[in-house]
């Protein structure tokens, strides 16, 4: 039930581009140093042409004691909600920079939703579950996504132009410096590389006598 | 010191065993020793990685304590306000909740947000490594000149924000904690190169500073385990940090260890004492068991040489036994060959009777002891018979008679050779003159010298003796006498007779004193005048020797000229008489130039062929005419080498001294010697003339020799004239001079002189008025 409204918000969402623009469609296979798929990198795409801001609503739930999604990317003033999908009560908080927050312990859905409305990355924690990580990358573009597992990461419908091309990925080893991008044809394909430290492996829940299994 | 075998032995034996036990002792401590360092290195080792994990240990529950600090959300929620007033409180807060001297915050880039201390750059970099990671980290600094215990840990959010860290100072405290542990003390340090190195250790005040002085030469190389002979302890370091700047030093006492060690050196010497004693002891028995012997064995060989006889030592089996047995024989040997000496060394060769020797060794005994016998026998004339029958002959002549005195019976005590032919038999009783007279019989009878029968005539000299009469000597002397006695009688047997030893001392008196009372003026001269018949006138006069003895008194002229005849001194009263008359002749030449004196000469001196030669030497010297001497002989003294005699007499009366034959008609000489006599002189023995006046026969004899003389071309003269009745005679029997008491007796030198001066004038008044 809730991936079916996560694809209607995206369905909602494509259709804003392609009713906006008659373009074509823009596909990104991110690979790690060693050519190997690169899930949850994170491509923004700017463009002056492109300033207007489009707020999302989406949810980063707790989920077997673990954030879901790891990675997420939003516009700036997008709404994330965090619902509480484990027996356990969580204390999601963050100190970065971007959104410091903080939601104290609660179960099933807190009270109010977060609206991260300053770009930047937001590193979400859980204080009594430290492993828990995930990571809201809020952008100043609309034009922003993350890779799934295949390394893929797809635009549908994207006008052709110059875009500043952004990447970023958690376990990067350096920060990545914005690059020219243009977006010529219609069904335009790109590949990027990032390389990232290899050790660094998704939170997970420890296999414990308890919890909430 | 090593003469002696013993100490050979004992020195020996002690100085090999201290060999043995010094390289023992050696060894085992050596190797004592060396264990003991291993163990203490082993020690230390335990101790080294005792005190690591303590290290650890803390390092992780400080780590864990910081861990949990950076978990907490306050903390990490003050360090997100990024604001610095706020770090820092949040800082010194939670630092002291888990007791940190030390806290700071650094940017997860390390650079440094926060610190408690004043941090210079050097102490930011050389935290800069452990940034890098994602792991807390534990190490020990040196952090503004302190050394920390510094646990860094990544404050997370959930990425890292942050890097906090918290030190805690390694000193005191923390190396007590840790010597509860180890049971060891230790001292931190840093290696730099100041010489006031900094310690901090819990070894008490004292010994630190002993400890301060040995840091150089450990920190040259603190790895290794550290003995120092005036260090109680032995130490090793323990590197703290990664660069090896800080030290621990690990400090163990060595008098455990120690102890041990001097224990089993102190035993080994009780244990070396105590081997030394034995093996003294031990090398002392044995050395003993074979001095013991030897110098039993030595004192055996003294004794054998010396002469005394000496038991053996017990022959035992082993060399010394063997060696025993060699002495033993070689004494036996000895004793034998002893014996066989003695026995030669006291039997005469020819004879197999005992030597004089072996006489003069026995008799002392047997003299003071006991009463016997004693006979010294001789064969008269043995030279003779020597001489005739030759000396092997003499020889065998010698072993017969000894034969027939070993065989005579009663058997002699002994009887020896003394000399020559002379013999000597001991009796153990006084024998009867029944058994000397057999003796001297049984000796009779004629030998048998190669088939010829020889005849001895034995002298038998006996004297017997009471105990404790007299001495060897005195008892020899004793028995030669009477042998001499019974010689002179021209064999038989003669006792000792009681003076005889006496008359025989005052002749060696005699003997001895003759020449000294020559030199000193005992002797002096007189003179008996000799008076001419026909003319009433004394130009002549006859000098008798006269010796006043201080001891003996007046000695007689018969006695002592007789004595030094027969000792052969004869030629020095002659010689002494010859001097003195001629020396008083040549005083009278002036007063009496005619006249002449007589001096006596002995059978020796007319043998001297120097005689005559001296005389003149004599008469020259005094300036005396040879006519102013008269020389006067014995016949005996004529018959004994009557040619050599004769041709001395001839010598003399060419040198115109008149010669006389003295005690004529007395001697046995024969008449036909008379006629070949170169004298001038005969004097008729006083014999025929003292009685002249009473014996016809006398008278007969004087005549008939005056007439004889005469017809000879001899003048005569009577000695002995004593009463004027005899004068007559003689007158009338026609003798040339009378000599005599009727006229003088013999006068000294003044007396004579005045004597002849008075007679002189009384002639002349004579012839002035006849009768």
């Amino acid at each position: 039930m809730k991936l079916a409204s996560i694809a209607s918000a995206l369905v909602v969402a494509l259709a804003l581009h392609s009713s906006q623009l008659s373009a074509g469609s823009l596909t990104m296979s991110i690979t790690n140093q060693q050519q190997q798929p690169l899930a949850d990198a994170v491509v923004e795409l700017r463009s002056p042409d492109n300033a207007d801001s489009k707020p999302q609503h989406i949810q980063v739930a707790q989920q077997q004691l673990t954030f879901v999604p790891f990675v997420s990317a939003v516009p700036a003033g997008s709404i994330v909600e965090f619902p509480n999908l484990d027996k356990t009560r969580h204390h999601v908080y963050s100190f970065s920079p971007a959104k410091q927050f903080e939601i104290k312990l609660y179960a099933d859905k807190p009270e109010a939703p977060i609206t991260f409305d300053t770009p930047g990355i937001v590193a979400l924690g859980c204080n009594i579950h430290d492993y828990m990580q995930a990571y809201i990358y809020v952008s100043e573009s609309n034009l922003v996504a993350v890779s799934d597992e295949a390394g893929q990461l797809k635009w549908p419908d994207i006008s052709p132009g110059k875009y500043q091309l952004y990447l970023w990925h958690p376990w990067q080893l350096e920060p990545q410096q914005p690059t020219v991008f243009d977006v010529v044809m219609p069904q335009q394909t790109a590949a990027f590389s990032l390389a990232i430290d290899l050790s660094q492996k998704k939170p997970q829940a420890p296999q414990r006598g308890f919890g909430n299994r | 010191m090593f003469n002696s075998l013993r100490s050979k032995w004992i020195s020996l034996l002690v100085v090999l065993l201290s060999l043995l036990m010094l390289l023992t002792g050696y060894a085992t401590l050596k190797s004592m020793r060396a264990n003991s360092i291993q163990q203490a290195e082993l020690s230390l080792e335990v101790a080294s990685k005792v005190f690591q994990q303590a290290l650890d240990g803390r390092a992780a529950q400080l780590s864990n304590s910081v861990s949990l600090l950076a978990t907490d959300f306050g903390f990490r929620q003050a360090i997100a306000t990024a604001e610095q007033a706020t770090i820092e409180s949040v800082l010194q807060n939670h630092g002291s909740r888990i007791n940190a001297q030390l806290a700071l915050l650094l940017t997860p880039r390390g650079e440094l947000l926060a610190s408690s201390a004043r941090l210079d750059a050097s102490d930011i970099r050389q935290l800069l490594p452990a940034t890098l990671g994602s792991d807390a980290t534990t190490d020990i600094m040196l952090i503004d000149g302190q050394a920390y215990q510094l646990v860094l840990v990544p404050v997370r959010a959930p990425v890292i924000i942050a890097w906090v860290g918290m030190g805690f100072l390694v000193d005191v405290p923390l190396a007590e904690q840790i010597k509860g542990i180890t049971g060891l003390d230790i001292s931190f340090t840093q290696l730099d190169n100041s010489a006031n190195q900094q310690i901090t250790s819990t070894l008490p005040a004292e010994i630190q500073q002993q400890l301060k002085g040995k840091l150089g030469n450990i920190m040259q190389n603190p790895d290794a385990t550290h003995f120092a002979t005036d260090f109680s302890f032995i130490t090793r370091g323990k590197a703290l940090d990664n660069e090896k700047r800080l030290w621990a030093l690990l400090h163990m006492p060595d008098d455990r260890w120690l102890a041990s060690y001097q224990q089993v050196r102190r035993q080994l010497v009780e244990i070396f004492a105590f081997g030394l004693l034995l093996a003294l002891a031990a090398a002392f028995l044995f050395a003993r068991s074979i001095s013991r012997p030897l110098s039993q064995l030595s004192n055996f060989a003294k004794a054998i040489g010396q002469g005394k006889t000496a038991a053996p030592p017990a022959i035992s089996q082993d060399e010394i036994g063997v060696l025993t047995s060699t002495l033993v024989n070689m004494q036996q040997s000895i004793t034998a060959r002893e014996l066989q000496l003695r026995q030669q060394a006291e039997r005469d060769a020819l004879t197999g009777l005992l030597n004089r020797h072996a006489v003069e060794q026995r008799l002392p005994g047997i003299l003071k002891a006991q009463r016997g016998t004693l006979l010294q026998l001789n064969i008269i004339q043995f030279k003779h018979i020597n001489d005739t029958l030759g000396l092997a002959n003499g020889d065998t002549l010698l072993q017969l008679l000894a034969q027939r005195l070993g065989h005579h019976q009663p058997a002699a005590f002994f009887c020896a050779r003394l000399n020559g032919d002379e013999f000597l038999m001991l009796f153990n009783e006084s024998l009867t003159e029944q058994q000397l007279v057999s003796l001297y019989n049984s000796l009779q009878p004629a030998y048998n010298i190669q088939n010829s029968l020889i005849n001895l005539k034995i002298a038998i000299g006996i004297y017997p003796f009471e105990p404790d009469q007299g001495t060897t000597s005195e008892a020899l002397r004793r028995v030669d006498l009477a042998q001499e006695n019974a010689s002179q009688a021209g064999g038989g047997i003669a006792f000792y007779q009681s003076g005889q030893d006496e008359t025989h001392q005052r002749e060696l008196t005699i003997i001895r004193d003759l020449p000294d009372a020559l030199d000193c003026g005992q002797l002096y001269v007189v003179y008996q005048p000799k008076v001419e018949l026909a003319s009433e006138q004394c130009h002549s006069a006859e000098a008798l020797i006269r010796w006043q003895h201080p001891q003996l008194g007046f000695i007689s002229p018969v006695e002592f000229i007789a004595t030094a005849e027969h000792s052969g001194n004869i030629s020095l009263i002659t010689q002494w008489m010859l001097k003195t008359v001629i020396k008083q002749l040549a005083e009278w030449q002036h007063d009496y130039p005619t006249l002449r004196i007589a001096v006596n000469l002995s059978a020796a001196d007319l043998l001297d062929q120097n005689l005559p030669e001296q005389i003149r030497i004599m008469l020259e010297q005094y300036q005396v005419p040879a006519t102013a001497l008269a020389l006067e002989v014995t016949e005996s003294a004529v018959m004994q080498d009557t040619s050599k005699v004769i041709a001395n007499l001839n010598t003399l009366k060419a040198m115109a001294i008149n010669l006389a034959i003295d005690d004529f008609g007395t001697g046995q000489s024969s008449l036909a010697y008379l006629k070949q006599l170169p004298v001038n002189e005969i004097k008729i023995d006083r014999a025929f003339v003292k009685d002249i006046d009473t014996n016809s026969n006398d008278a007969l004899i004087v005549n008939a020799t005056v007439t004889l003389a005469h017809g000879l071309g001899f003048k005569v003269t009577a000695e002995g004239l004593e009463n004027l009745a005899g004068l007559s005679y003689l007158k009338e029997s026609g003798c040339d001079t009378v000599q005599g008491y009727f006229f003088s007796k013999p006068l000294a030198t003044a007396d004579f002189s005045r004597w002849l001066t008075d007679f002189t004038a009384r002639a002349k008044q004579t012839v002035e008025i006849p009768e």
